[in-house]
């Protein structure tokens, strides 16, 4: 114990009181590099890898301490290791930069100025689930993303701007099959279908079912980086599926859907009516 | 939507917060071991 009080008292304290402005410099550069790394890291959602390499350098410096490693050698380890987490997740960290520099609000008009009441919400619900199991009963492939978060523009832009009312008859005709905008997925906001035929981030999770198509890694791509819900009808089989959070839910019956639909427009109601001083 | 993005902010402002704390961690470890090899 004595010993290791004496290894601080006389190493490492008179490092910190004697240190130069060089010193300082350097300090701060290498907190600069480890936030940076550690910031892409949690937004990229790879937490586990922030915690590695915490190990890592914690191991390196300890073999550095106790053999002839040199300072060369032991920036290199270090370097070598940031190198590879770049590598590993540079699909997640090009997202993570993607999704937070370029986003925008689809529309502010469309959350703030409509009154919506528990009525107007049953009907969207209806029309979408009437949309969707029509579709399904007709093996119409589709992807619906609901949102009351921010779209990135990159999103938007590969589709056609719409900002019009939900009905099912719309929506059945977008993803009508040859049409030109079907292929692509349909971004509703509160009460209006506000852009179709927008390409979505696809998955890279290699675990997915291999009857999931790319309409589906699609869905599930969009829920990874975004705080989106996305309903996919496969056009092979007709299942209904909802992805959230990057996790698919198949075989979604009415129940499930209107469930999963209540959840985002009720949301949306209380929060508007709160804002409008409605109780 | 406002709960959610209040949620999102905390948990954004908890996040920063540990990742300063891990970094002033890890740079400390490498400065002091840079500077005692």
């Amino acid at each position: 114990m004595k010993e290791i009080i004496s290894f601080f008292q006389n190493k490492i304290l008179p490092i910190y009181t004697e240190i130069s402005v060089i010193g300082i410099i350097e300090h701060t550069f290498i907190f600069l590099v480890a936030f940076l790394l550690f910031d892409l890291l949690s937004r990229s959602n790879a937490n586990k890898v922030k915690w590695w390499f915490i190990i890592y350098v914690a191991i390196v410096s300890a073999v550095a301490g106790m053999s002839d490693l040199d300072q060369n050698a032991y920036l290199l380890l270090l370097i070598a290791f940031i190198l590879a987490i770049i590598v590993m997740f540079s699909t997640e960290i090009k997202r993570s930069v993607w999704s937070t520099k370029a986003i925008k609000k689809v529309s502010t008009d469309a959350v703030h100025s409509v009154k919506q009441s528990t009525k107007n919400a049953n009907y969207f619900i209806n029309e979408i689930i009437k949309a969707l199991q029509n579709m399904s009963k007709n093996d119409v492939g589709a992807i619906i993303v609901l949102s009351n978060t921010k779209i990135p523009t990159s999103i938007l832009d590969s589709g056609v701007k719409i900002e019009s009312d939900i009905s099912s008859a719309l929506i059945e005709s977008i993803f009508f099959p040859k049409t030109p905008l079907h292929d692509g997925a349909i971004i509703i906001q509160n009460d209006k279908i506000q852009a179709a035929g927008c390409f979505l981030p696809l998955s890279q999770e290699a675990d997915l079912p291999k009857e999931l198509g790319t309409r589906h890694r699609a869905g599930i791509g969009v829920t990874e980086v975004l705080n989106v819900t996305a309903i996919i009808v496969s056009e092979e089989t007709g299942i209904i599926s909802i992805a959230r959070g990057g996790k698919i839910t198949r075989y979604a019956d009415s129940e499930a859907l209107k469930a999963v639909l209540k959840e985002y427009y009720w949301q949306d109601l209380i929060v508007n009516n709160k804002g409008k001083g409605v109780n | 939507m406002n709960q959610n993005n209040e949620r999102s902010v905390k948990s954004r402002i908890v996040s920063v917060f540990v990742n300063i704390l891990l970094s002033l961690v890890i740079s400390a470890i490498v400065f002091i071991t840079l500077k005692l090899i």
